[in-house]
């Protein structure tokens, strides 16, 4: 046993062999001496850690009790791997996108250049799925910004930056009229996809991470929606009846969250 | 996972206590006592966890609950192969941040701070009882992301590579944050000021008591 096997032990926490620890020891007085003070803290630690708390009775109870309660469509989407749940809520997008822009595709988008639409199509899209995928994601939650709050900034500047684009001619002189009808027309196709949201977060009370990454999708998900059927560029109307649907989107989970929160 | 062997029935048949992850499989096929004895398992685990923060065991048992049930909701979340403990405390550190997050921030004091003021038994239980308080001062003043991998790796019993997964993080920067963490605790402990030529040294947690 050697120097840096002794440190190895040390930083990832593997037993060695006290009587071939106890030889090296006894041969280095630079081991000997990180092991002693070393020492001194893990027995700190150990100290800490040793006293235990009582078990609350009837805890086990109390949990099945709650499992007991997990029946029902809502306890049944909730439990499909991520990976499904992620398709679920995908899938209302990619149809409505589909039969709207088979169906009802804006007049002008001959008049932008290809690659001006696919790009912002995309930028919508991948955000998007980010959020989705995000919202859905079991993995480790770190700072509030780089989680949700980046993300959420960043859907509702992207509509009202597009509200300030250079539009055609045909809808650069739109008046800003119809607005309530596109705000309308954007909560009413994505309240399905809100209300799949709702049936398929795994926690007990909304987070401010799950109301802030559902809006930030909905919000972009109206949008692209929107960007598809709408000509009018009038940047007051794309404001008024576009961008603002994030802002309601996320009035209203915040609206749910703090109604589920006082009722609980 | 190599344990203590249960001696079962009257032929003397010695059964292997299965693993967590075998627990958790036949879970997911529906058996109901493997759900009880993960539940055996872990609980004083994450009770303890969650103890270190909040003020009342009321709510730590809520956070343990909320650990179990989300467990419940995501177990078809889990790929064999896996191991179960990063994963559950991976779970209880989410609910754990969203709980602070609603409650706007830290408490000063935790529920272990109480209890380790009651005296422990034993001739040198109140020696105990300083140190033990004295650590939890010192565990407390520490950053969260320092303090949170010494806790996984010392109270939780995660190896790095375990407690990387559970913090979504990288292996070396995990023990980064453990050593710098290591060495403020040292310097609070009054075990001498941090030595910088042993700063690749890493972390003590073969020493003592682990």
């Amino acid at each position: 046993m050697d120097c840096p096997q002794i440190r190895d032990s040390f930083v990832n926490g593997a037993p060695l062999p006290l009587e071939r620890v106890q030889e090296h020891l006894a041969a280095c007085p630079h081991c000997r001496e990180l092991f002693a003070r070393e020492g001194e803290l893990g027995r700190s630690l150990g100290a800490h850690e040793s006293s235990g708390l009582p078990l609350a009775d009837g805890l086990f109870e109390q949990i099945e009790q709650r499992l007991a309660r997990e029946t029902g469509p809502r306890a049944w989407l909730r439990s499909r791997p991520t990976s499904q749940r992620f398709m679920l809520v995908l899938l209302p997008l990619v149809l409505l996108l589909s039969a709207g822009g088979l169906l009802q595709r804006r007049a002008d988008f001959a008049h932008y250049p290809l690659s001006r639409v696919a790009l912002l199509l995309c930028i919508y899209f991948i955000a998007i799925v980010l959020a989705f995928g995000k919202e859905l994601s079991e993995a480790p939650r770190r700072d509030a910004f780089g989680d949700y709050l980046g993300l959420l900034a960043f859907a509702l500047a992207v509509p009202v930056l597009a509200a300030f684009a250079p539009a055609t001619e045909l809808s650069r002189f739109a008046d800003s009229g119809g607005a309530a009808n596109c705000f309308r027309y954007g909560a009413l196709l994505t309240l399905p996809i809100a209300a799949l949201l709702w049936a398929i977060d795994r926690d007990e009370r909304p987070s401010m991470r799950t109301v802030c990454l559902s809006a930030a999708a909905l919000g972009l998900s109206a949008n692209l929606l929107l960007e598809l059927h709408c000509e009018n560029g009038n940047t007051v109307h794309v404001l008024l009846g576009h961008a603002s649907l994030g802002v309601a989107w996320l009035a209203a989970w915040a609206a749910t969250r703090r109604l589920i929160h006082l009722r609980k | 996972m190599v344990g203590i062997c249960i001696a079962q029935g009257n032929a003397g048949y010695i059964a292997p206590v299965p693993s967590d992850e075998e627990l958790m499989a036949a879970y997911i096929a529906g058996d109901k006592a493997a759900f009880r004895e993960l539940f055996r398992r872990y609980t004083p685990l994450l009770q303890r966890a969650m103890a270190r923060d909040l003020r009342s065991l009321e709510e730590a048992n809520d956070l343990v609950q909320q650990t179990f049930l989300h467990l419940h909701r995501s177990r078809l979340d889990f790929e064999p192969g896996r191991k179960l403990k990063p994963w559950i405390f991976t779970i209880a550190l989410n609910l754990k941040r969203e709980y602070f997050r609603r409650n706007k921030r830290r408490r000063e004091t935790s529920l272990e701070d109480d209890r380790v003021g009651e005296p422990f038994e034993g001739p040198r239980g109140q020696e105990r009882s300083d140190a033990s308080r004295e650590t939890a001062r010192a565990l407390r003043a520490l950053p969260t992301d320092q303090r949170e991998v010494i806790e996984l790796h010392w109270f939780g019993g995660l190896s790095f590579p375990e407690v990387a997964e559970a913090v979504g993080s990288t292996v070396s920067a995990v023990k980064v944050r453990a050593h710098r963490g290591y060495v403020a605790l040292r310097a609070r402990l009054g075990d001498g000021a941090p030595d910088p030529e042993s700063s690749h040294e890493g972390s003590p947690s073969v020493a003592g008591s682990k």
